[in-house]
């Protein structure tokens, strides 16, 4: 029914299109004197707006939500109230923002489309490098989560984000490995070259040297400030 | 049986991944790359046998084709807008 009204709405918008192409040529070429124009433009547009409600109260008939969707939108419009979020009111996906130190914030997409089933938390790679891929479910409110009584999605992030602040609060040793760190001053060296020559493919892979480096030497400030440039070197050679 | 939850989970990674893009997509307003997306997500739900994923992406399907007919007659308004009647 809903797909027979949308494919009526589009024939409708196909025909306008059509007799608007006519009635632009008709201007062009003088085949119309003022007042036809003036009296078919006012009909164009009267017809244009009609044809504008009739799409906006279907799209409403269409949008309509149930219960458990709106349950969703209430708990993801309550994680919007403490975290800077991204809210798809549509799908029940949302994009988190957790910050984790003053130079370090992570973008989290949560999935909540199969409430209440628990949501699905799609963890950046860069995260998963130093946590792991099983570390979402070491989160309590997803350990032990309830489809009767589900927990609210905010204290998934209050506890996430607790959780990375003290990660990177924590003032851990650098390991002191006069070797290791000098290849690494090294391969930022041929890095930068290569990005200013244009060699982003190089670039990127010479960055992935200094991140395991980093990685081995636990400096977990430099392994994320090098990360975050691969991650923009790669979106930008996707963008170009 | 471990096989078979394995590929279970991967089309559900699958789905989520694709549900995910198409939203990101549809954010961008590039809604036919967005339906596309939606539409693809549609046949791995089908293929799960998911069927309130198949009704949810639908549903969304739908309210994408209507934003773009609205697209569609906001730029008709907008050449209509501009014609303007000269001597």
């Amino acid at each position: 029914m809903e797909d027979a009204k949308i494919a009526k709405l589009n024939a409708s918008i196909e025909k306008l299109e059509t007799d608007c192409r006519m009635f632009k040529e008709n201007l062009a070429t003088k085949k119309l004197d003022r007042e036809d124009f003036e009296g078919k433009k006012v009909n164009f547009l009267e017809e244009l707006r009609k044809i504008n409600y009739e799409i906006k109260q279907l799209k409403e008939l269409v949008g309509s939500r149930n219960q458990t969707e709106q349950i969703v939108i209430r708990e993801l419009n309550s994680l919007a109230e403490q975290f800077q979020t991204e809210v798809d009111e549509d799908t029940g996906i949302a994009t988190v923002f957790v910050e984790a130190s003053l130079d370090t914030h992570f973008e989290i997409d949560i999935d909540c489309s199969r409430y209440p089933d628990p949501p699905y938390l799609f963890i950046p790679k860069i995260m998963d490098d130093f946590f792991g891929p099983e570390f979402v479910l070491t989160l309590k409110p997803l350990k032990n989560w309830s489809r009767k009584k589900p927990p609210h999605l905010v204290d998934i992030f209050k506890e996430l984000e607790e959780k990375l602040v003290v990660f990177f609060q924590k003032k851990e040793e650098v390991i002191d490995d006069r070797e290791k760190m000098a290849k690494r001053r090294k391969l930022i060296e041929l890095a930068r070259n290569a990005e200013q020559a244009g060699n982003t493919a190089e670039a990127i892979d010479l960055y992935q040297g200094v991140c395991e480096l980093s990685k081995d030497l636990k400096d977990k400030v430099t392994y994320f400030r090098f990360k975050k440039r691969i991650e923009e070197l790669e979106t930008n050679g996707k963008n170009e | 049986m471990a096989k078979m939850n394995e590929d279970l989970e991967s089309r559900f990674f699958e789905l989520r991944a694709l549900r995910n893009r198409a939203r990101k997509k549809r954010a961008e307003s590039e809604l036919n790359e967005a339906k596309k997306l939606y539409s693809q997500a549609i046949d791995v739900a089908k293929a799960l046998k998911s069927k309130e994923d198949v009704e949810k992406l639908e549903k969304l399907v739908k309210i994408i084709e209507l934003d773009i007919l609205l697209e569609r007659l906001h730029s008709l308004e907008q050449q209509l807008t501009q014609m303007a009647w000269t001597e």
